[in-house]
């Protein structure tokens, strides 16, 4: 298990690194934290030509902020990013997401970014991004900026979608809003091991405890994760308190899946489908339970089982 | 700047093609400069080039925490480390940590414990350990099980690891000489 | 090595060890990151050695090309198996019986592949990265042929035969029989049948395997270090490869991490390194990684068993029919034989059922091959026995415990023969003395069973299904045939005790100190153990079947007092006197009238030296051989408790207790982590661990994230253990095994407990799953028999 022959590059700035990707072949990658790449590469199951290290880029390990956005760096660590005060504040599902990646000493070396480049089957990073909308910001050759969408880069049943030869510089989460709830939880066979299923949610209420809005993200059902639009719809208006229109949703949010359940080796597709229809409920439940205007008893039934 | 060491084996890269990046960080408190290929893993860098043979590759993979040093402050995995991607860096090794003769404290609670039998996984979880016991984690914590989870263990069972890991979290001191029983 | 402090000028006591929770000398060592373990050996000059393995899991090999290959840098070699010059290529299996078809494993393969992983080729050198460059470039044509994986369907006509010579897949086969086997069913006597499938496993010790080979002596010698749980054995294989005489190898095994069986073997590896070596005449290393050792490394535990059960109306088991088949792969390992014949030989445990009639079969498919894994045999075994103890439970509507407790043998029916068997090492099986009832109570109130219903009541109120695995089982364990121990009295003053066990995690080291400074009276810092290497003992029989205290430590101790006759010996001649005027006490040599003050063990070599006028002391040696008649049977009762979340199929153990007796205790804390860590592995083994293959026999667990094995998270939460220690009149000094059965016991307590938990469901729990959340959540939705 050890990596077939490869240039090690150690990019001098962002643009530097879109410089020598572009001059590589494509099989050249961009190489962070490299919890993923390193083992894949020892198992020979991908080979690449070079590797362009952009940890030591200036500017990529920051964490910027406007008024409703945080930006997240390409070099910024998972683990600083779970304990970062500003992502507990702004991005608490973020940072709760993030203690569920692999284990600590994985942490300790990936990225947020990462994770995203990745696109890993049941990757929590992934899933955060779509319910929270996130926006990829890519660097291009000559210092061309763009930005995709996270929904756009996991538009496909696999792999993130991502135009060639481009460095994803960070990025972009919304912050929380003053009232909104969020939500995640994951399902795994071992501590430490891969998310069978996971979700993502967040929730607004408006006075009533009627839901004002919802986002809903499920991974590791399929190969990459996808927001439940339907199971959005559905609950908006609803009485969020009621947890019979909450298990209806998390219900058309596990069927609603775009492409076929994931079966492999730890667990089948169905299993999945069910998983991930106590993994919704328990994410929208924790989101309720956190937003701000939500009383329990106000607005329906108070059963609480997940 | 020093002349870069060459290290172990290098002949044995002879002729092989790879390109190769120096290298210069600090290894248990010491400066190392280097020139190795550029895939050379961590894990066989330190154990192969420096002899820092206590870290163990099991998995090969980051899954099971035979190989965890400390990089800069944090536990981390070797075999899913270039060493050239620590240029600049600051790591620690069981045999950094180890007191210059006999056990320190964290080792004899496992010792006391009985927290080891075959002791291959120990060296690694003796780093993420020594990050536990940095960081003032509550011995009662949940985040006790969180950090060893990070830690495969096929011979023990993990009952008396745990046992030994919050008794050093509470601070216990033993003795020089471990008890007989109990 | 134990640090050696200087001895006390005059021992003021006796110095009493066994028994006693002694913490371990070897672990400073280890907790310093020094373990000696293989891959920390130095190696220089060696080259690294790296095996191409089959790609395809039943072809004819038409061509290897090895030229690319021999062109990558850094590549000293390239080999075949044309190449290893050996004499006689087979591995050894040593549980082959009259009538056994021949499949051992050839060392490497030559024109045709059974497995994928199967050694084809091998590349030589300077790196390992390089040599896994070069290994990318050898070029193998296969002409691809019908594979086969399931054992059932293997012995089906038209199955692809694996040998066709043989014209069968079917391998081996054994019965065991007791009492009347043609037992015929009276009236009233209740029959039931059942299916149970065993999956396939792995061991995974955290170290994996490892060859370092080199010529020493000149040229003169092979020394072949590895990563062996028998040296000796190895020793005798490679001998009989090369055609060489036995002296002139040397087998040495390092510390190992971990072994659980799957180290019990002879690998291809360990003849090609060596044999390499011979040809190249350098030093060469193997190190297995981890994606390696899925493909190759032994495998366990994979079998169907068809049981029917007779029982009279009462409860009493009367008879009990078995057919077994074990998937053994595609040859043979070193004792692939062996689980399936457990099944037979101990399929009855600690309950008398008089009639047995058990036909086992070993079935050849494309698989890596099967050999044993911790418990060998006994996990499946038991697991089979409490399911049906349960089912009659169910039929009769008997209580779970009552119905146990009918069918134990009872003390005063011990010792009892219970028929011949073909499971090596265990010739005639007689139960030696035991008191199975109370150990079944011990646990039964350790676990609360009385307040089981209330238990289960609350958890459902819950909405949890709550089950409790109540079950017991009887072990072989310290095997013979017999073991050779020496021990040697340094000039130095010290002890060294040359044991052929290999220490793999049981604390062997400590475990035979303690054992041999009891015996002689000294302290247990003047005593060191050297093992594994067959220079230093070249007769032995080595490490599994739980036998390194019971039958190691047994061994040290008679081979310590083999010790004292010499020295009371030598120390006559040397006082001029009668031994028998001298005597040992207190670790000292006295002789009243003949000897002013006793002379403690470490000032022994000196003073005889002093008396014979020379400035040099030496050192006094002793041997001892002994001969095991009979194993030694360890029994238990585990219960575990379970708690199902049938919404999400995770299965909880709140609890779990242990009523235990391996006879008398050499080291209590070293028994202890024994079955706490057989327990674990056992609840990994039974609860997520499973290798896959696919239907054309292609491996699809392949690395570490593939196989789940257990986590700290995964220890039963109140976990009890209670000891008896009952002396077995088959070991010397009273002592039977512990290694294993915490792996056993948790097979069939689990098993029972999930079993337990869905009794309301209709669902057939017969087997070891494993109990995925999946598996459970598939079982709760399956359409319901009415």
């Amino acid at each position: 298990m050890k990596p077939a022959k490869f240039k090690y590059v150690r990019a001098e700035t962002a643009d530097h690194a879109v410089e020598q990707l572009c001059s590589a072949d494509p099989s050249a990658k961009i190489l962070a934290g490299g919890q993923s790449l390193i083992p894949a590469l020892s198992a020979r199951i991908i080979t690449t030509s070079l590797l362009l290290d952009i940890m030591r880029c200036p500017g990529l390990d920051a964490v910027s902020q406007t008024k409703d956005q945080i930006t997240i760096g390409a070099a910024c660590r998972q683990s600083r990013m779970e304990a970062s005060a500003i992502v507990q504040e702004s991005i608490p599902l973020l940072s709760e997401a993030l203690g569920w990646v692999a284990m600590p000493q994985v942490r300790s070396r990936g990225t947020v970014v990462g994770c995203l480049a990745q696109a890993n089957a049941g990757g929590e990073v992934p899933v955060v991004s779509l319910a929270l909308d996130a926006q990829l910001n890519l660097l291009s050759r000559g210092g061309v900026a763009q930005r995709m969408s996270a929904k756009d880069v996991y538009a496909a049943e696999t792999g993130a979608r991502l135009p060639p030869q481009t460095l994803i510089a960070s990025a972009s989460f919304r912050k929380r809003a003053a009232n909104e709830g969020w939500g995640f939880s994951e399902v795994q066979l071992r501590r430490g091991h891969v998310a069978l299923v996971c979700c993502a949610a967040t929730l607004v209420l408006d006075e009533n405890g009627r839901v004002g809005s919802v986002t809903i993200a499920i991974g590791g059902l399929t190969a990459n994760p996808y927001r439940a639009d339907r199971a959005e719809k559905v609950l908006l208006g609803g009485a969020a308190g009621d947890d019979q229109i909450i298990g209806d949703a998390a219900h058309v949010a596990s069927d609603e899946h775009p492409w076929p359940a994931r079966t492999d080796l730890h667990a089948t597709g169905a299993f999945r489908s069910k998983a991930a229809v106590a993994a919704v409920v328990r994410a929208l439940t924790d989101a309720r339970a956190r937003c701000s205007t939500y009383q329990p008893g106000n607005t329906g039934a108070t059963n609480g089982r997940a | 700047m020093a002349e870069p060491d060459t290290g172990f084996q290098n002949t044995a890269w002879e002729n092989s093609g790879d390109s190769q990046t120096a290298l210069r960080l600090i290894v248990n408190e010491k400066e190392v400069h280097a020139l190795v290929p550029d895939r050379l893993l961590l894990s066989d860098f330190l154990r192969d080039y420096l002899g820092l043979t206590a870290l163990k590759v099991s998995c090969g993979e980051g899954a099971c925490g035979g190989c965890t040093v400390v990089v800069d402050g944090e536990p981390a995995r070797s075999c899913t480390l270039l060493a050239v991607q620590t240029d600049g860096s600051r790591i620690v090794t069981l045999e950094g940590i180890n007191a210059p003769q006999g056990l320190n404290q964290v080792q004899r609670l496992f010792q006391q414990s009985h927290a080891l039998q075959c002791g291959y996984c120990t060296p690694g979880l003796l780093m993420t350990v020594h990050c536990m016991m940095e960081r003032g984690l509550e011995p009662n914590s949940d985040q006790v099980a969180h950090y060893l989870s990070g830690h495969l263990c096929r011979c023990t069972g993990y009952r008396n690891i745990l046992t030994a890991v919050r008794r050093a979290l509470a601070g216990e001191i033993l003795p020089e000489k471990p008890e007989e029983n109990g | 090595m134990a640090e050696i402090l200087p001895p006390p000028v005059r021992p003021a006591r006796s110095y009493r060890y066994a028994g006693k929770s002694i913490r371990r000398g070897e672990d400073p060592d280890l907790l310093r990151g020094k373990g000696g373990f293989l891959a920390d050996l130095p190696a220089p000059d060696s080259a690294e050695l790296f095996v191409v393995r089959s790609t395809q899991p039943h072809a004819i090999v038409k061509e290897i090309r090895t030229g690319p290959a021999l062109r990558s840098p850094g590549v000293i070699a390239c080999l075949t198996a044309s190449d290893l010059g050996l004499i006689d290529d087979a591995l050894p299996c040593l549980d082959m019986i009259p009538g056994t078809l021949d499949v051992r494993q050839r060392v490497m393969a030559t024109d045709r592949v059974r497995y994928v992983g199967q050694p084809i080729a091998v590349v030589v050198a300077t790196n390992r990265y390089l040599a896994e460059d070069a290994a990318e470039l050898v070029q193998i044509d296969y002409e691809t042929l019908p594979a086969i994986t399931g054992h059932l369907a293997a012995t089906s006509p038209g199955a692809p035969l694996l040998y066709p010579e043989f014209g069968t897949n079917i391998v081996y086969q054994t019965t065991q029989r007791d009492g009347n086997p043609d037992f015929a069913p009276r009236d009233g006597d209740i029959v039931f049948r059942r299916r149970f499938e065993f999956h396939r496993q792995t061991a995974v010790p955290m170290e994996n395997r490892g060859v370092i080979a080199k010529l020493i002596d000149d040229g003169e010698r092979l020394h072949v270090e590895s990563t062996t749980q028998i040296p000796n054995t190895l020793h005798s294989a490679l001998a009989l490869a090369f055609g060489m005489d036995a002296q002139h190898i040397k087998v040495t095994a390092p510390r190992l991490g971990g072994g659980f069986g799957c180290k019990e073997m002879v690998y291809p590896e360990e003849i090609i390194v060596p044999a390499v070596v011979r040809k190249l005449k350098r030093p060469i290393r193997w190190s297995e990684d981890r994606r390696e050792y899925f493909a190759s490394a032994v495998h366990g535990r994979e079998e169907t068993v068809d049981a029917e059960a007779v029982l009279a109306p009462d409860g009493e088991f009367v008879a009990l029919r078995l057919t077994g088949w074990a998937n053994i792969g595609a040859a043979f390992g070193l004792v692939p034989n062996s689980p399936i014949t457990a099944m037979g030989a101990m399929v009855r445990g600690p309950y008398r059922i008089p009639n047995l009639d058990a036909r086992m079969f070993s079935v050849v498919t494309n698989k890596v091959p099967l050999n044993v894994l911790r418990g060998a045999g006994a996990p499946q075994a038991a697991l089979l026995m409490e399911r049906l103890l349960d089912e009659a439970a169910r039929i009769l509507k008997m209580d779970r415990a009552e119905i146990r407790r009918r069918n134990l043998i009872q003390p005063d029916a011990l010792p009892l023969d219970r028929g011949q068997t073909d499971f090596a090492g265990a010739g005639r099986i007689i139960y030696d003395e035991a008191d199975y009832p109370r150990c079944l109570d011990a646990a039964l109130k350790l676990a609360d069973y009385e307040n089981l219903e209330k238990e289960r009541a609350l958890a459902a109120h819950n909405g949890k299904l709550l089950g409790m695995g109540v079950s017991m089982y009887v072990e072989i364990t310290a095997v013979g045939p017999y073991e050779n121990a020496r021990i040697r009295l340094q000039p130095d003053g010290t002890v060294v005790l040359f044991s052929s066990i290999v220490p793999m995690g049981q604390g062997s080291e400590t475990t035979q100190r303690q054992l041999v400074a009891e015996e002689l009276g000294i302290p247990i810092e003047q005593v060191s153990v050297r093992q594994g290497d067959t220079d230093e003992v070249p007769d032995a029989i080595g490490t599994f079947a739980s036998r390194g205290a019971a039958v190691g430590g047994a061994v040290a101790r008679l081979a310590s007092r083999e010790l004292i006759k010499e020295i009371l010996k030598q120390a006559g001649a040397q006082f001029g006197c009668a031994s028998d005027q001298l005597s040992w006490e207190d670790g000292c040599l006295v002789g009243p009238g003949i000897i002013d003050e006793s002379i403690p063990m470490s000032e022994i070599p000196g003073r005889l030296a002093s008396r014979r006028n020379d400035s040099v002391p030496q050192a006094i040696e002793a041997n001892f051989r002994l001969d095991v008649a009979h194993p030694s049977y360890a029994y238990a009762a585990h219960i575990a408790v379970v708690e199902i979340d049938p919404q999400t199929g995770h299965i909880e153990i709140p609890r779990y207790a242990v009523a235990h007796d391996c006879g008398k205790v050499a080291n209590p804390l070293l028994v202890e982590g024994q079955i706490v860590g057989g327990v674990v592995q056992g609840i990994g083994q039974i609860l997520r661990e499973k290798l896959h293959y696919d239907p054309s026999g292609y491996p699809q667990t392949r690395a570490m994230m593939d196989y789940v094995l257990p986590g700290c998270g995964d220890l039963p939460v109140d976990f009890q253990i209670t000891h008896m220690e009952t002396p077995t009149r088959f070991n010397p000094f009273g002592m039977r095994g512990a290694g294993e059965g915490g792996c056993t016991g948790a097979h069939a307590a689990i098993g029972t407990a999930v079993a337990d938990a869905l009794r309301d469901y209709d669902i057939a729990v017969d087997g070891s799953g494993p109990f995925t959340p999946t598996w459970i959540i598939e079982a709760l939705n399956r359409p319901r028999h009415t």
